[in-house]
């Protein structure tokens, strides 16, 4: 198969996750595809131009809900400015923004999950972890080893300010910042989705708020680590998975 | 940065902030964005009173729901605030940038909503896989010309009906190269040459125009 074909169609994000991983590993080295989805940035901003009777405007309350999350979303850090001799040419800016777009958590359907869940008992520990205030100290220690380990990778969740890392060094994953409230009874729950089909692994509970937990866990043939909203005390099998992120 | 020099910063100006650039100050989409990137709230002020409607509109145009695009722009504005820092100004603008972000979140959008409800309509996992999502979609022929300006319009219309079909329902239908070809009837291989020849198409026509 061809893989330059398919350039436009992914500048009009027209490829399917399969194929856009493809055409990216692609891109990377072929410096055709780069300069030809440059090329099409006026074209992409031309489409996007609002049409002769459009008038909509942005609500007002799209300000406060934007600068709110802003104040305490944490920025990624800048890219290095140096690349290696033999690492293929940068990309342009368009083609940046893709490629981080491709590191964006990707929010599986629940369709993966269900039908993942069918397949393997699982022996359920939804374990409740503030227990103490020395507890919730060594979880947040545990949680910035993790962040701070050598290969840790920090994931965006589109969930309030909090942020996922994993390091397969350490062994696990920490959740780290400020979630979305929750109504009385409810509370976010942690699963390792395995590549394999069987079914996702439970993890630990947490609350709404701020908090820095750490989940030290089997990450061998994990697929992507979800997030669910269950009612309080956690479940077996994910309830409501609100963001997924492939790993 | 050689625009700075030295001797244009007069030191009896009060700056508003020591670090940042005078945001209020008329200064390019890039470099606001830019300056959000270093962490400045007030240049992002700035790239928000520019950027949220063209947002919105996208999102509405491809969601075609005020209170999802609303939503939508709200995620795409927020990632844009935290992926400033990769934003390098004279390799490519700003507004494609964020633009590029917004119709990513509105397509995911689409294709998430479409993908719960085949669920909900489907009972067994296995009928669902042998479904291909394209048979399950209902064909609604949306006018996507009262979505294009006249310039914009003016430049399509010098495809072919195929090329531009594909691309107004890729870019603006959210479907994918594989829903487009079945959507359209034509074969996969020829779906994504019609595309790429579409688009660069469009680019040379919009340089001439």
């Amino acid at each position: 198969m061809d893989l330059h074909e398919m350039v436009g169609a992914y500048a009009l994000h027209a490829l399917d996750d399969d194929d856009a991983r493809r055409f990216e590993e692609h891109l990377a080295h072929c410096d055709e595809c780069q300069a030809e989805l440059a090329s099409l940035e006026g074209a992409l901003d031309a489409l996007a131009e609002p049409g002769d009777d459009e008038s909509a405007v942005a609500p007002v309350s799209l300000h406060a809900s934007v600068f709110d999350e802003i104040a305490h979303t944490t920025q990624v850090s800048a890219p290095e400015p140096t690349t290696a001799p033999d690492s293929p040419a940068e990309p342009a800016s368009l083609d940046a923004a893709r490629a981080s777009a491709a590191r964006r958590p990707r929010r599986l359907g629940p369709r993966l999950l269900v039908a993942a869940a069918g397949l393997l008992a699982v022996v359920a520990v939804g374990v409740g972890f503030f227990a103490s205030g020395a507890d919730e100290r060594a979880l947040a220690d545990e949680a910035e080893r993790v962040r701070t380990a050598d290969d840790s990778i920090e994931y965006a969740l589109g969930l309030g300010a909090a942020t996922l890392h994993v390091s397969q060094a350490e062994g696990g994953v920490a959740l780290i910042g400020d979630t979305p409230d929750l109504p009385d009874g409810e509370t976010y729950q942690v699963w390792v989705v395995p590549a394999d089909g069987s079914a996702p692994v439970p993890g630990p509970v947490l609350g709404d708020g701020e908090l820095a937990l750490a989940w030290i866990t089997e990450l061998d043939g994990a697929a992507a680590v979800a997030i669910s909203v269950e009612p309080e005390g956690g479940s077996e099998t994910p309830t409501e998975v609100v963001t997924a992120v492939e790993l | 940065m050689e625009r700075r020099h030295l001797h244009a910063v007069s030191d009896d100006v009060p700056r508003v902030s020591r670090h940042e650039p005078d945001a209020t100050a008329a200064q390019s989409l890039d470099d606001l964005l830019a300056a959000s990137g270093r962490g400045s709230a007030q240049a992002f002020e700035g790239v928000y009173s520019a950027m949220a409607t063209p947002v919105y509109r996208l999102a509405l145009r491809i969601v075609r729901d005020p209170g999802m695009a609303e939503d939508i722009a709200q995620e795409a504005l927020v990632e844009a605030w935290r992926k400033a820092p990769e934003f390098q100004p004279g390799r490519g603008s700003a507004k494609t940038w964020m633009l590029t972000i917004a119709h990513r979140r509105a397509v995911d959008r689409v294709r998430r909503e479409q993908r719960q409800r085949q669920q909900m309509e489907t009972e067994a996992a296995v009928a669902e896989r042998e479904a291909t999502p394209a048979d399950q979609d209902t064909v609604v022929e949306v006018d996507f010309r009262r979505w294009q300006s006249e310039r914009v319009r003016g430049a399509l219309d010098t495809l072919t009906d195929i090329q531009r079909e594909a691309i107004e329902l890729a870019y603006y239908g959210g479907c994918t190269q594989t829903e487009v070809a079945a959507q359209l009837g034509v074969p996969l291989g020829t779906t994504k040459t019609r595309i790429r020849d579409g688009m660069k198409r469009l680019r040379d026509a919009l340089e001439e125009g």
